[in-house]
C-alpha cells in the first residue's frame, strides 16, 4: 500500500499514511464513538479542504482514501469516503454506515454538500460526521443541514471488475471498485 | 479412404470448429452482456426508486402507488420495499413471462438477473429498502434470437464454404484423377499419356509416367521393326514380295485343315517356262523385273479377293490360294494378260512363255494330292501351247446355293437357335486348361447337316448376320459358364465389331451376368480388329470394364500393326497357326516368334499358339516363350 502511494505521489505522504495506519490500528479494539471521533479527528486534521477541479483537474472527482491522504487535500465527498472506508476498516458495520447527500446552509447561502452518517440502529438519530462542522454532532442539531439521498455500499452490485463495462458504471461504483484495487473491501 | 474424402472430411471439421468455436464465444459474450445490463438497470431503478420515494410524502397510499407505478410500467419479476428491520412493507411480483426459449437452453445458458437495492430515507431517519428484480425473459429471448441467427449464418456460411470447398477440391481433383486414370491404364495395359497437369507434384509424377510410356514406346516400335524384318526374312521371297515356299505350305495347310478354313476354295500355280534362258540371254536384271512384275500381278489380285495367299515356290512357280474361290478364271485370265504383257515388252520370248494350271478343292483335301494333281495339270497346259491355261479336273457336284438360299438357312437357323458351340482346349505350358475355344456350329436344316464357322461365316458377312450370330455364341458361352465350365473363349467377325449396335447388345448382354465376365474370353481374327481398328478399340474400351479377357486371334501376318496394340488394354494374342508349323525345324519362324512374344509380355499380353500339329511343335513352344498352346496335338481332358 504504501508503495503504490509512493510511486503515484512521491515520498510526501508516507507520514500521514503511516499515522492512518496507526490510527486505524489503535481504532480496532475500541468502542464504536471511539472509532468514529478518530477517524473524523483524523481525516479533518491532517486532510485540507480544496476543491475536485484544483486538486484533479476535473470538476467532480471521487477519491478513494490512498488517493484523499496522497494529496493531503480533499472536497466534502472525499472526506466523507475517506472516513467511510475508514471506519469499515475499524470493524463498523456497513449497515450502520451512510453517505448523505445534504442541503447546506453555508454563511447564509445554500450549497450541495456530503457527510457521513452513522446510525447506532436503524430508527436512531445518526450521528453527522462533516469536515464544515469538525466535532461529530447528532442530527437532529445539525439544523443547518437537510438530507435528501443516502446510500452505502450494502446490497450494491460492484461490477465484474471488466474493464468493457466500465463506461457503464456510476460514480459511486467506479470508486468501490478502484478502492477495491487498492486493498479495500 | 480416399484422398478426395480425406480433404472433404477436413474442410467439413475445419468450417464445423470454426463456426461452433464462434458461436459458443459469441453466446457466452452475449450472454455476460445481457447479464451485465440487467444489474445494471436494476440497481439504477432501484436508485431511481428510492430517491423519488425518498422526497415524497411516506403514507402507504403514495408507497403503494409509486412501487405499483413502477412495477406496472416497467418489466419486473419482483420490486419490494423493506422496512429497516427487514419486514415486507409492500411487495409486487409476476411470474415469469412463458416465452418461447426452450428450457434446455435457459439451462445451458443461465442468466442471472442481481437485485437492485436502494435506501429510502425521511430526513435523517431511514424509512426502508427498495429491492427490485427486473424479468430475465427479455434477456434470454434477445440470447435465443442471437443464437439461432448465428446457427442460420452458420448454416449458409457452411453451406457456401462447402460448395466453395468443393469447387477447390475439384480443382484439385481433376489432375489428380487424369494421374491415376493414366495409372490404371498402364495397369491395364494401355499405355497411354496425359498433358501435364498444373500441380507442382503431380507434374512431375505425370511426367516421370509419360516419359516411361514414351520410352516404353519407343523401344516397342523398334523392336517390333527389327522383328517385322525377321518375319519378312522367314516368310517372304525377297524379290517379289510374295510369301515363300515353306510359308505358302504353311498356309495351304491351315486353309485345308483349319476348322473356321472356307470349306472350298481354289488353287493356281504359274510356271515360267525358260527362266534361265531370260537370264542368259537378257541379264539378270531382265529375269528379275519378269518376276517382279508377276508378284505385282498376283498382289492385285490379293488385294481385291480377302484371305488370298499368293507365293513364289521357287525360282520360276508361282502360287496363289483362293479360299472361299470356287471359280478361278478372272485371276487365271488377269495372269494370262500378264504374261502377254510381258511377251508385248519383249521380256519373254513368245515360243517360251509359262503355264497355269487351277484346280478346285474342298476343306480337309491333303495338301500334298492337290500339289500332285495340279502338278499333272500343269504338263496338260504345257501340251496346248507356249501360254495356255488348264483346269485339274474335279469330281465337285455344282450344287453352289444363292445368296437367297443362304440367307434362308442362316436367318431359320437364327430364328430357330439351331446353334450350338463345339469346343477345342487350350492349354498352357504345364497342360493346365487357359479356356475352351468354342467356335459355332450351325445346324443347315432341321435334324440336318452341321456346319462348320469356315462354310457359313463368310456367307453371313455378306449378308450381314453375323451380329446375330456372334451374339448367339457369346450367349451360349455364358450359359456354358454359368453351367461350370471354368473359361470359354468366343470368336467374334470383324463385321459385327464394325457394327455399333452389335458392341452395345454384347456389352448389355454380358453386363447382366456380370459374375460370369471374368470367365468369358473374347477374340477378334487380326483381320477383323486391323480393318475396323477404331471400331476395335470402342469394342475394347466397351467391354473391358466388364472383366472380360479381349484378344486377337490369327495374329501375325500383319505383324507390324503391333505397335497399334500397345494402348487398348487387351489380354492375349492367338498367333496364327502358319507360323507355328513346324516351329521346331523353322529357324527363322523360331526367330521371329521368339521376339513376338517377347514384345507381347512387354505388354503383359498373354501368348497362344494356334493350330499345334505336332508333338514336336507343342515341345518348342514353351522356350520360344508361348504361355499355351491349342490344335490337334494339344490333349484333350
Amino acid at each position: 500500500m504504501q508503495q503504490s502511494v509512493m510511486a503515484r505521489f512521491g515520498p510526501g505522504p508516507i507520514t500521514v499514511l503511516r499515522e492512518w495506519q496507526q490510527m486505524l490500528g489503535d481504532g480496532r479494539s475500541g468502542a464504536e464513538a471511539d472509532k468514529l471521533r478518530k477517524a473524523n479527528d483524523f481525516f479533518n486534521r491532517r486532510i485540507a479542504f480544496d476543491d475536485d477541479i484544483t486538486i484533479w483537474g476535473q470538476s467532480d472527482y471521487w477519491a478513494t482514501p490512498l488517493e484523499a491522504m496522497g494529496k493531503g487535500r480533499a472536497d466534502c465527498e472525499d472526506f466523507s469516503i475517506a472516513k467511510y472506508y475508514s471506519l469499515l476498516e475499524m470493524g463498523i458495520p456497513v449497515a450502520k454506515l451512510r453517505l448523505v447527500y445534504v442541503k447546506a446552509q453555508l454563511n447564509g447561502a445554500q450549497q450541495a454538500h456530503m457527510v457521513l452518517a452513522y446510525y447506532a440502529s436503524p430508527s436512531a438519530d445518526p450521528l453527522v460526521l462533516d469536515n464544515l462542522v469538525t466535532d461529530i454532532r447528532p442530527a437532529s442539531r445539525r439544523t443547518d443541514l437537510s438530507p435528501i439521498f443516502s446510500f452505502n455500499s450494502a446490497g450494491l452490485w460492484q461490477g465484474t471488475g471488466n474493464q468493457s463495462s466500465k463506461s457503464n458504471l456510476s460514480r459511486w461504483q467506479d470508486l468501490l471498485q478502484r478502492a477495491r484495487a487498492e486493498g479495500f473491501q | 479412404m480416399s484422398l478426395f474424402r480425406q480433404l472433404w472430411l477436413a474442410v467439413i471439421a475445419g468450417t464445423i470448429i470454426a463456426f461452433a468455436g464462434s458461436l459458443i464465444v459469441s453466446m457466452v459474450t452475449a450472454r455476460q452482456y445481457l447479464e451485465q445490463q440487467l444489474a445494471i438497470k436494476n440497481s439504477d431503478n432501484a436508485a431511481s426508486l428510492a430517491l423519488s420515494m425518498s422526497q415524497l410524502a411516506k403514507d402507504p397510499i403514495t408507497i403503494e402507488l409509486q412501487v405499483a407505478a413502477v412495477f406496472d410500467s416497467g418489466q419486473y419479476a419482483s420490486v419490494q420495499v423493506i422496512d429497516p428491520e427487514g419486514k415486507v412493507m409492500m411487495e409486487r411480483t409476476s411470474p415469469p413471462d412463458a416465452g418461447n426459449v426452450p428450457d434446455w437452453f435457459m439451462r445451458v445458458f443461465p442468466i442471472e438477473s442481481r437485485l437492485g437495492q436502494a435506501q429510502i430515507s425521511t430526513g435523517w431517519t431511514q424509512f426502508g429498502t427498495v429491492q427490485l428484480i427486473s424479468h430475465k425473459q427479455f434477456a434470454y429471448q434477445e440470447l435465443w434470437n442471437g443464437g439461432l441467427k448465428l446457427i442460420l449464418w452458420f448454416l449458409v456460411g457452411g453451406g457456401i464454404m462447402g460448395l466453395l470447398g468443393m469447387k477447390l477440391l475439384q480443382l484439385i481433383k481433376r489432375p489428380l484423377d487424369a494421374v491415376v486414370d493414366q495409372a490404371q491404364a498402364i495397369s491395364e495395359r494401355r499405355f497411354i499419356t496425359i498433358p501435364e497437369p498444373h500441380t507442382l507434384e503431380l507434374k512431375s509424377v505425370a511426367r516421370a509416367m509419360n516419359a516411361m510410356v514414351e520410352r516404353l514406346k519407343a523401344i516397342f516400335a523398334e523392336e517390333a521393326a527389327r522383328l517385322e524384318q525377321v518375319r519378312r526374312e522367314a516368310t517372304q521371297d525377297s524379290l517379289t514380295g510374295l510369301a515363300n515356299r515353306a510359308y505358302f505350305m504353311n498356309q495351304l495347310d491351315a486353309a485345308l485343315k483349319d476348322d473356321d478354313a472356307a470349306p472350298s476354295g481354289s488353287l493356281l500355280i504359274l510356271r515360267l517356262t525358260d527362266l534361265a534362258g531370260i537370264n542368259k540371254r537378257a541379264g539378270r536384271e531382265a529375269a528379275d523385273e519378269v518376276l517382279r512384275r508377276i508378284g505385282k500381278a498376283l498382289s492385285e489380285i490379293v488385294a481385291k479377293t480377302p484371305g488370298a495367299a499368293p507365293a513364289r515356290l521357287n525360282g520360276a512357280d508361282f502360287a496363289l490360294l483362293l479360299p472361299g474361290v470356287d471359280d478361278p478364271t478372272a485371276p487365271a485370265e488377269k495372269l494370262l494378260d500378264t504374261l502377254r504383257d510381258l511377251v508385248a515388252a519383249d521380256l519373254m520370248e513368245p515360243g517360251k512363255v509359262g503355264h497355269i494350271s487351277s484346280g478346285h478343292y474342298r476343306h480337309g483335301a491333303s495338301a500334298g494330292q492337290l500339289l500332285a494333281h495340279l502338278d499333272a495339270t500343269l504338263a496338260t497346259a504345257e501340251g496346248q501351247g507356249a501360254l495356255a491355261w488348264a483346269r485339274a479336273e474335279s469330281n465337285q457336284e455344282k450344287g453352289v446355293a444363292s445368296n437367297a438360299d443362304w440367307k434362308k438357312l442362316l436367318e431359320g437357323a437364327i430364328a430357330s437357335q439351331r446353334l450350338r458351340l463345339i469346343e477345342f482346349p487350350v492349354a498352357g505350358n504345364s497342360g493346365q486348361m487357359l479356356h475352351l475355344e468354342c467356335p459355332l456350329r450351325l445346324q443347315a436344316t432341321e435334324n440336318g447337316e452341321w456346319l462348320t464357322a469356315g462354310s457359313f461365316m463368310p456367307m453371313a458377312s455378306r449378308l450381314a448376320l453375323t451380329s446375330d450370330l456372334d451374339l448367339a455364341a457369346a450367349r451360349l458361352a455364358l450359359e456354358r459358364i454359368a453351367a461350370g465350365t471354368p473359361a470359354v473363349a468366343v470368336n467374334l467377325s470383324g463385321e459385327s465389331i464394325f457394327d455399333a449396335t452389335f458392341r452395345n447388345r454384347l456389352q448389355i448382354l454380358i453386363a447382366n451376368r456380370k459374375d460370369l465376365a471374368p470367365r468369358l474370353w473374347l477374340e477378334v481374327s487380326e483381320v477383323g480388329a486391323f480393318r475396323h481398328f477404331e471400331e476395335f478399340r470402342a469394342f475394347c474400351n466397351a467391354l473391358r470394364p466388364l472383366g472380360c479377357r479381349l484378344g486377337i486371334e490369327h495374329f501375325g501376318r500383319q505383324f507390324s500393326e503391333i505397335g497399334r496394340l500397345h494402348d487398348i488394354g487387351l489380354d492375349y494374342l492367338k498367333v496364327d497357326g502358319s507360323f507355328i508349323r513346324d516351329i521346331d525345324k523353322q529357324p527363322g519362324n523360331q526367330a521371329f516368334v521368339k521376339g513376338l512374344c517377347g514384345i507381347a509380355h512387354n505388354i503383359g499380353l498373354t501368348v497362344i499358339a494356334e493350330g499345334v500339329q505336332s508333338a514336336e511343335e507343342l515341345a518348342a513352344l514353351p522356350e520360344l516363350g508361348f504361355d499355351g498352346a491349342t490344335g490337334p496335338a494339344v490333349p484333350r481332358k
